[in-house]
């Protein structure tokens, strides 16, 4: 965001031709991601690793140890794993960055509401994941081998993935707001990604259970996981794996009241959570 | 690591008993009082203490209902052991140096008249400090969990030796990355995305972990391996040397780690983190380079051709008496006797069982069993090979038959031999019965594995290739921008 606080120093509520802030800071957030490059190495990592994931699934399948229908699953699971985790990284990045790099004093400095900073990061941090999801898309129809659910898996897929980007880039930039550092802040959020991850790792059995299911409701990761396994590979009705959706969208829902509801009025030059307190004193909403 | 410099130095000024005192151990010293008395290292291992407490009274009570054997949440406790040791030890490691450096305190310690290696040894110590406290910490969880099985013991101090390895490893990692890293959130990035590369292979099913390529992929990541191993120990009550190839990647991954942090990276400690310059290859040996890679790309497409070149798959049925039980004139036959097949190929075959008596037989089950018959190959576990293991057959009328398909994958090369044995239902509690082993079906498994498996591999390589291609693309039109605006006059200047 240094292009955008220092060389013009103010940057009105609305900017140029009524332009709200928000989609100037996105724009500016944009470009520092893709033209920069961290987008583009990020999204060359996501390729690699999915082409690695396809390529032991697709033996496995010659094996006839795994059917396409698992393989479709398995890979749009990981698409979802490994499409998030690029906008928590850039989300848990953005605010504490601004601070280490002393480019967010000016960009306080201006009359930009903060929330519409804050909207700005939040829209430009999501944006890797579409282009994700699409590169994505060539590795899931080969491994679907013809399966009459690439549709809808891939429509579930979009959906889904989209809901917990939010909500994992979410968690990085309340991270990235409340801390001082940015090693505090991915610090913090990767291991909330871990612990997501972590439920995947207990037996069968005990997912089976009502602890199991505790957990699916606490952790939108290994709800939505389930709900795929269930739906598309496991011929549940949607109405009965309905409830596996309650957590993810909840969730979705407190990560974007949270980062712009609390979050954002209160963004501090130094790191700190300040939820309780006033909002900043120089915040002037657009 | 400010006061360990300058008391460092005082005290070999000072004090003759001190001056006997190695170096390493005195940064050791500073490093594991600001590392424990911080109290950042405490943080973790509340969090860590929260999630056993959690996670134990949630396999407890799962427990009660029989839903979980003992053994397997003692196996998830110290997996969760070794895990967290990992976690902990690469977040202390990836901190060392760039945090020196960001504190602005590498300086004063590099001018110390103690050596780079002894300083990131002492370093290296402190940041493996929390290993065994964790290890400590999930005895009680273990012991308790445990209710008194015998595996315990064993479980424990396979956990103490495996951990031990991954922690000393990643420890080793994050440090390495750190002293390559001009800045914490580099090496701290670096770090944990490693960490989650081992990771996140844990997180595909069963099926997708088997088969060759699966269980090498298993074999290779220290994790992954250690997991696998001890499961298999005290799960699955395996003798430890059937499992050696799992012993391999910790033990080779922590000396490859060390050596490099030890021999190369530490007596290279720069104030400006930088990582290790390889020299530019000369054009020559870029060429050979490149040919020697097409020639191995080449020769690993071939091979599964000359695999299918070579291989001469076949089956037949030579002849056999039929298995049988005099006793309850029960007699089982297969309709294949031998079969000669490629990795990945489908056998199916079908056995008849007749009942030779007088009398209705009991109900009859019959199980499916693969031994490996090669020297010291691995056992086999007959739910990879084949959906259906066990087919109950019912009763069956004097002089009557009943025919069972089967059906198996070959997924490891190898020398098997299948075998069914019928069970009659013994008549009751204090009873019992006398299986019956049918012949064998002589399987010989040919390695062959398809260099395109389900044609995945155009895609494979070209989305990693057109990706990296558009972002050089991208760079260089982003840099002759940047120059081109730079220079007055051209059409790019906003001036």
């Amino acid at each position: 965001m240094s292009a955008l606080s220092t060389p013009g120093g103010t940057v009105p509520a609305t900017a140029g031709r009524g332009r709200p802030v928000w989609r100037l800071v996105l724009g500016q957030e944009l470009k520092e991601l893709w033209i920069g490059g961290r987008a583009l190495n990020l999204l060359i990592l996501f390729a690699v690793l999915m082409s690695a994931t396809s390529f032991l699934l697709a033996t496995n399948n010659e094996l006839s140890l795994t059917p396409p229908r698992l393989m479709m699953v398995v890979a749009l699971q990981s698409t979802m794993s490994f499409g998030l985790f690029i906008g928590l990284i850039v989300g848990a990045e953005s605010v504490s960055g601004e601070r280490e790099r002393a480019t967010l004093e000016p960009l306080l400095l201006t009359p930009a509401g903060r929330r519409h900073v804050i909207l700005g990061k939040y829209l430009a941090a999501v944006s890797p994941w579409p282009v994700a999801m699409v590169l994505a898309v060539p590795y899931i129809a080969v491994l679907a081998q013809g399966d009459v659910a690439l549709g809808i898996a891939l429509a579930w897929g979009a959906v889904l993935g989209t809901i917990l980007t939010f909500f994992f880039t979410g968690i990085g930039l309340l991270a990235s707001v409340w801390s001082g550092s940015t090693r505090s802040s991915l610090f913090v959020s990767l291991l909330i990604y871990l612990l997501a991850l972590l439920p995947a790792q207990l037996p069968g059995e005990f997912q089976a259970t009502a602890a199991g299911a505790i957990v699916q409701a606490l952790d939108p990761l290994e709800s939505v996981r389930q709900f795929l396994n269930q739906y598309l590979v496991g011929g549940l009705a949607l109405d009965d794996a309905r409830s596996l959706l309650v957590a993810p969208v909840v969730a979705l829902i407190l990560a974007i009241v949270v980062v712009l509801g609390v979050a954002a009025p209160r963004l501090a030059l130094d790191g700190g959570v300040r939820s309780l307190g006033p909002k900043a004193s120089t915040d002037v909403e657009a | 690591m400010e006061d360990a410099t300058i008391r460092g130095g005082r005290a070999r000024g000072d004090d003759r008993h001190r001056r006997s005192t190695p170096a390493w151990w005195l940064v050791a010293r500073r490093e594991l009082v600001e590392l424990w008395f911080g109290g950042r290292i405490l943080l973790l291992l509340v969090l860590y203490t929260v999630l056993m407490s959690v996670t134990a009274i949630l396999r407890v009570i799962e427990s009660e209902v029989n839903l979980i054997p003992p053994v397997e949440m003692v196996f998830l406790t110290v997996l969760s052991t070794i895990s967290f040791g990992m976690f902990i030890g690469l977040i202390a490691g990836a901190d060392t140096i760039s945090g020196e450096r960001e504190r602005a305190t590498l300086e004063p310690l590099l001018l110390t008249p103690t050596s780079r290696r002894q300083i990131v040894f002492g370093k290296f110590i402190a940041a493996l400090s929390p290993w065994p406290v964790a290890l400590l910490l999930a005895v009680p969880y273990a012991v308790v969990l445990s209710q008194g099985d015998a595996a315990l013991v064993p479980s424990l101090a396979w956990t103490a030796l495996l951990g031990t390895l991954l922690a000393v490893a990643f420890t080793g990692f994050g440090m390495l990355v750190s002293i390559w890293s001009g800045s914490n959130r580099t090496s701290l990035f670096v770090s944990l995305l490693v960490y989650l590369l081992f990771v996140i292979p844990t997180q595909f099913p069963g099926q997708a972990q088997k088969g060759n390529l699966g269980y090498l992929v298993q074999q290779v990541n220290p994790m992954q391996a250690s997991s696998e191993f001890i499961e298999k120990l005290i799960v699955n009550n395996r003798d430890p040397l059937e499992r050696a190839g799992y012993l391999v990647a910790q033990p080779v991954f922590a000396l490859v780690v060390l050596g490099l942090l030890f021999v190369y990276a530490a007596p290279r400690v720069r104030l400006e983190g930088e990582t290790p310059r390889l020299r530019r290859p000369s054009r020559r040996a870029s060429r050979s380079v490149g040919v020697l890679g097409g020639l191995l790309v080449l020769g690993g497409m071939a091979m599964p051709l000359l695999a299918l070149a070579g291989s001469s798959a076949g089956s037949g049925v030579p002849s056999q008496a039929p298995a049988s039980s005099h006793d309850v004139g029960i007699e089982i036959t297969t309709d294949l006797g031998y079969a000669v097949v490629n990795n990945g190929d489908d056998i199916e075959f079908s056995t008849v069982i007749v009942n030779t008596g007088d009398s209705d037989t009991p109900e009859l089950v019959v199980a499916m069993n693969i031994i490996n018959l090669g020297k010291g190959g691995d056992p086999v576990d007959p739910e990879d090979w084949s959906p259906e293991r066990t087919q109950e057959v019912g009763t069956i009328a004097p002089g009557a038959s009943a025919e069972q398909a089967w059906f198996v994958s070959a997924i490891l090369d190898g020398n098997y031999m299948i075998y069914m044995t019928v069970v009659a239902t013994p008549d009751g509690t204090e009873a019992t019965s006398h299986p019956i082993a049918s012949p064998g079906v002589h399987l010989t498994v040919q390695g062959f594995a398809r260099s395109n498996p389900g044609g995945v591999l155009p895609v494979a390589i070209g989305v990693p290739l057109l990706l990296s291609a558009g972002t050089v693309l991208i760079r260089r039109w982003w840099n002759r921008e940047r120059v081109s605006t730079r220079e007055p006059g051209t059409n790019g200047d906003p001036a």
